[in-house]
């Protein structure tokens, strides 16, 4: 990762090779020895169970043994005929999630940083990021009863608003997105906010302090101070957002999945398990699983291109 | 400085791959040993077993410890329940290390049990069927002849082990059937039926008619007039569903499968016409308010808390029995049988019968003394072991010492959810002369087996069901690989027609889109099972 400022030729030994560099420093490679270690074997050695995407998995005959059958998985899977929704829905959920949840964050920072009363802001703070730490299964719990059709809490509001309220609301697919993005604003919106104020409280005071003195008001400050000192970690959140796109809270998703809103909460990761883990087709979910991925890593590229084009910060 | 990178690279994957081949090394090593060491005696099994929700573990059932002593066995039980059995028993059978002795109630379906048994996960049984380590089996096959064909895998091998439930009974036509010959029975409250003034109804429109009235009127009186349910069921469930009222339009659909037979030709009822005319009017239904809004989504424990609340809420509604939904309101309650159409037409189609199955016992290849295995599995097929098993145990269940018919009494405290607590899900018998022998039917199955015979089958004509067949491998692959999609298309296609229209405009290209799916493979996949089995039956 390369850092803005960062200057080229800054590190003394750049030129010698990568062994003398390595020895020279080598207090700093031995602590990057168990990340690497950790890596390897859990994220890189179950890489080779990947092959079964092309093959039919038998467990007796093992990863490597089963016999090949190239594509057949892919096919069956962009022949079916729910892949293009599927495919719509994880695309367009991730990207209203991000949408939606990424600015709020921000926005709060912001306003919390303008807050003069210590103990209100840490109050306010507390509140705000309480939420985070209630289970994902409590939480969908606690959605389907306010959203139950009979004298659920969100129901009987939304119904005095004039809401079609004849088939339960969660049972509308057209509901599906903006319960899942609502609830998980009130999830998590105060939690990323941390991360935004711990940036904003490293701002040099005497930036603010000249602004006053040539007269700029609040909102001015917010705009030509606190928010330039924050784009770089916007974009580097932006840049791990993205690399989560196709993962979408699969559990979120499921949880919150009936009979009825399928056509829009059906996504990817819940079809990966039910074919998988409840049908124990393992090579057709991984293969799906695969295609999630593959997506994925494509998108992440071009998010760091354009993130690399405009803020000049880059992962890869 | 980019070659040595690669070679960094190279040598990391290679000494990754030294480790985790030593690894394996290692485990082959210790297996080796295994066998050494504990050679034929294995005593020690572990066994990975499903259970009901309510139940404890396996190890503190007094049946299982006294069938531990009998053999001098230990067993190290692996008990899993409720949602997490199907994934849990998914990844020990995929995962190739690790395997368990056996497996027991893990609802094996026909498809694992042929693909492991052929790739020997599963050991063929039936070496070890006979008299000297199966006493008690043999004495059941000696009755049951037929049973042993039924646990026959296309293979030829016999890789799980039956179990009999006759619970039964024989109609006036001189057949016998089975207590789940019709799964859905409809109950109506009588009092509200009086409180609207209106009569029972025979025909489909007299029903809409009284769900209108119930809709309307304040049937419970508690002052609110909006509370009553007119009527409410679960979609898809196998007792909870509301096809008891498709025989208005000629059938009911009980079967998951959505699988009938007609004159020995098998099809697929969802995509029928008669279907669709029956989903294009219950659509209206739903469009005046009449069927439960959460219908689509509650699951049983919300459905009998509706039934069973302070106040009765439901008019009508759809259970294997009327008392376990509506609770204290029982007395409210009476069945509404099937309803005919306008035009006068009435058709049922029975369930699928069975009274055996074969997926409560598999032996796996890890085990090393499969004889003194199936020696302790054999005691379950002692018909008082049986009889413990189903529901619970002597001493608890049933009263401790047998009446002077020698048969077992239930306890005070028998019935209500204790059976789900007591009982092992293991391998039976339970064979209709087994019932006064030993011990007497469950009231409630009593009650239910009387009202099929007096008053539900009342109104069935055609008595034509598919039969337990047993399908080959290539029909398994078939069925498998394209069945549960066609069903879960239906399910998601039928519930999205009743509750927001549209069948007759969408149902060309549903039926196209099921046969693309596969469905005609699968049909003929059943019909050419059940070709095979009417041959091989008629033969005899």
């Amino acid at each position: 990762m390369k850092i803005p400022g960062e200057r080229k030729g800054a590190i003394a030994h750049h030129g010698k090779p990568l062994w003398k560099r390595i020895i020279s420093c080598w207090e700093l490679y031995l602590l990057l020895i168990p990340g690497i270690v950790l890596t390897i074997i859990y994220k890189y050695i179950p890489m080779y169970g990947v092959q079964i995407a092309f093959r039919d998995y038998n467990p007796t005959l093992g990863f490597s043994g089963s016999p090949w059958v190239g594509l057949k998985w892919f096919t069956k899977f962009f022949t079916n005929y729910k892949s293009m929704e599927m495919i719509k829905n994880t695309l367009l959920l991730s990207l209203y999630t991000i949408l939606w949840t990424f600015p709020i964050p921000i926005i709060f920072s912001l306003l919390m940083n303008q807050l003069r009363f210590k103990r209100f802001k840490k109050l306010a703070q507390t509140i705000l990021y309480a939420p985070h730490f209630v289970s994902i299964m409590i939480v969908c719990g606690m959605l389907r009863i306010f959203l139950s059709p009979y004298g659920g809490l969100i129901t009987m509001i939304a119904s005095a608003f004039g809401a079609d309220t004849s088939i339960g609301l969660l049972d509308q697919p057209g509901n599906f997105r903006s319960i899942y993005i609502a609830s998980a604003i009130w999830q998590d919106a105060g939690w990323g906010m941390i991360i935004y104020m711990a940036s904003l409280s490293s701002v040099d005071a005497s930036l603010h302090e000249a602004a006053k003195v040539d007269g700029a008001n609040t909102w001015k400050r917010i705009i030509h101070i606190d928010l330039p000192a924050l784009v770089p970690m916007i974009m580097i959140n932006l840049i791990m957002s993205f690399g989560n796109l196709m993962n979408v809270g699969f559990e979120k998703a499921f949880l919150l999945q009936t009979d009825l809103n399928t056509a829009t909460s059906e996504i990817i990761a819940t079809y990966v398990y039910e074919q998988g883990m409840l049908k124990s087709m393992y090579s057709f979910s991984t293969a799906v699983g695969l295609f999630n991925t593959a997506v994925n890593i494509l998108l992440l590229i071009v998010v760091n291109k354009i993130a690399k084009k405009t803020a000049d910060i880059s992962f890869i | 400085m980019k070659k040595r990178m690669s070679k960094v690279v190279s040598l990391l994957l290679i000494s990754s791959m030294v480790a985790s081949m030593t690894a394996c090394g290692k485990n082959n090593g210790n297996k080796v040993n295994g066998d050494t060491e504990t050679g034929a005696v294995q005593t020690d099994f572990e066994i990975f077993a499903g259970i009901s929700a309510l139940s404890p573990d396996n190890a503190e059932k007094p049946i299982v410890k006294q069938m531990n002593e009998a053999m001098g066995v230990t067993v190290d039980w692996n008990c899993i329940s409720g949602d997490t059995l199907i994934e849990k028993k998914n990844l020990v059978l995929n995962s190739g290390t690790d395997m368990p002795d056996a497996f027991m109630g893990a609802s094996l379906s026909d498809y694992e049990i042929i693909t492991n048994g052929s790739n020997g996960v599963f050991i063929p049984l039936e070496n070890y069927i006979n008299e000297d380590t199966m006493p008690n089996f043999s004495k059941l096959v000696a009755e049951r002849p037929e049973l042993l064909a039924t646990c026959t895998m296309p293979d030829g091998h016999i890789y799980t082990l039956p179990t009999i439930s006759e619970m039964g009974f024989t109609y006036n036509d001189g057949n016998d059937y089975y207590i789940g010959a019709i799964p859905q029975f409809m109950g109506i409250n009588k009092e509200w039926l009086a409180a609207v003034n209106m009569e029972m109804p025979t025909t489909i429109e007299e029903l809409h008619d009284v769900l209108v009235a119930f809709k309307e009127n304040d049937c419970n009186g508690n002052g609110d007039a909006t509370d009553e349910i007119p009527l409410s069921f679960e979609w898809g469930h196998w007792c909870a569903d509301m096809t008891s009222l498709f025989s208005a339009f000629g059938f009911t659909d009980y079967n998951a499968d959505h699988r009938a037979i007609k004159d020995g030709k098998v099809y697929y009822q969802a995509s029928s016409d008669n279907y669709r005319e029956a989903i294009k009017y219950f659509h209206d239904w739903y469009a005046e308010g009449l069927i439960d809004m959460e219908a689509f989504s509650q699951d049983d424990s919300q459905y009998i808390a509706k039934g069973s609340g302070a106040d009765a809420r439901l008019g009508v509604f759809s259970w294997w029995e009327i008392p376990e939904v509506t609770g204290d309101h029982a007395d409210e309650y009476e069945y509404l049988t099937f309803l005919s159409g306008e035009d006068g037409t009435i058709g049922v189609n029975l369930n699928e019968q069975g009274t055996t199955g074969h997926d409560r016992f598999a032996i796996t290849n890890a085990c090393q003394n499969p004889e003194l295995l199936m020696k302790w599995i054999d005691q379950c097929y002692d018909p008082v072991l049986s009889m413990q098993i189903i529901y619970g145990p002597i001493g608890e269940y049933f009263e401790s010492e047998p009446n002077a018919d020698g048969v077992y009494l239930e306890t005070a405290e028998a019935g209500g959810d204790l059976k789900a607590k007591t009982e092992l899900w293991a391998p039976y018998r339970q064979l209709s002369t087994d019932f006064g022998t030993y011990y007497n039917m469950e009231e409630r199955a009593q009650q239910r087996r009387d009202d099929l015979n007096n008053v539900w089958f009342e109104k069935v004509s055609n008595f034509e069901y598919y039969p337990s067949v047993v399908y080959s491998l290539e029909e398994t692959d078939v069925i498998n690989e394209n069945l549960q999609d066609i069903k879960d298309y239906t399910s998601e296609k039928v519930a999205n027609w009743l509750i927001n229209g549209g069948v007759d405009k969408e149902w060309d290209a549903y039926v196209a889109q099921l046969e693309n799916m596969g469905l005609n493979d699968v049909v003929d996949a059943w019909q050419s099972a059940y070709d095979r089995y009417e041959k091989e039956t008629s033969a005899k």
